[in-house]
């Protein structure tokens, strides 16, 4: 922790103001009540060895964990509220708490001059904080659904591309009716391709036409 | 002016809240996905202001197994 420098800054006042503290810690859950209480004395002997006032404790008893702390679901919550003059022997403090097998978490937090205290019913969440979830999923929701247009307009895309692929194979069944005279129309056809389909669709009628003259013609036999 | 398309404001100037503490899940909790994940502010319409400190507040939530890192 980093130690302030208000203190240092404004000796000349007539009250120096202490800066706010509070320390949470966890416990190991599976200790008798005795053990529990001998570790929350230890803690507020050694604040005290460092010169700090606590103001205010509160001890949330066993609650889960949010995630396994070396296998251990659930902990002891106790914070304590603090003043210090400057907090430079916070950081041994902390050094033995990290030794300290019994604590599993330690946190010491500056909070602010006009920190308002709560109780614990009014910070965690109640069974109606956990329903209306949907705050935020509503714009999750809406995205999907504001998606869902622009995957209607692709099948119309392909739809238009089917349909332009449609008359490319009546033209094919046409064109070995007649292959000498188709010969040189194909070719010119694949040079430019944009002009294919206006040309096909000309040639389909002319095609029909020249067929069934060629059809009605009695000179010429065409066994079916 | 709009800031993004939805027109949000900041929910935290809205209830003029000075300080994000890290114990109230109240504030967290809209704060974070259903991944616990913090939500950007692109998101939420929280101010910049604010939205320091509910990140600092959700941080220091996971850390002492309030809030899940992951979920």
């Amino acid at each position: 922790m980093n130690p302030t420098k208000e203190d240092t800054a404004a000796p000349a006042d007539e009250k120096v103001e202490l800066t706010k503290y509070e320390l949470m810690v966890i416990l190991l859950p599976d200790m008798s009540q005795e053990e529990t209480a001998k570790e929350l004395d230890k803690i507020r002997k050694e604040l005290k060895t460092l010169g700090g006032e606590i103001y205010h404790e509160d001890l949330w008893d066993v609650r889960d964990l949010a995630y396994l702390i070396k296998k251990h679901d659930k902990g002891y919550y106790a914070i304590f509220y603090f003043t210090l003059e400057n907090g430079q022997g916070l950081a041994e403090m902390e050094k033995e708490f990290k030794l300290n097998h019994k604590l599993l978490r330690h946190l010491i937090v500056k909070s602010p001059k006009n920190y308002v205290m709560k109780k614990l019913e009014d910070l965690m969440l109640s069974e109606e904080d956990l329903k209306p979830r949907g705050r935020q999923e509503k714009p999750r929701y809406a995205a999907p659904g504001a998606s869902k247009p622009s995957s209607e307009s692709k099948p119309k895309a392909e739809k238009v591309e089917k349909v332009e692929e449609k008359p490319k194979p009546e033209a094919s069944e046409a064109k070995p009716a007649e292959k000498v005279e188709e010969v040189e129309k194909v070719e010119v056809a694949e040079e430019a391709p944009k002009e294919k389909k206006e040309e096909k669709a000309m040639d389909i009628s002319e095609l029909d036409s020249k067929l069934e003259s060629i059809l009605d013609d009695p000179d010429i036999d065409i066994k079916l | 002016m709009a800031k993004n398309k939805y027109n949000k404001t900041c929910r935290f100037c809205d209830d003029q809240i000075a300080y994000v503490d890290y114990k109230n899940l109240k504030h967290l909790r809209p704060s974070t996905t259903k991944y616990a994940k913090i939500v950007p502010k692109y998101y939420s319409g929280v101010c910049l202001r604010h939205q320091k400190m509910a990140a600092k507040a959700i941080k220091r939530a996971r850390f002492m197994a309030l809030t899940p890192f992951v979920r």
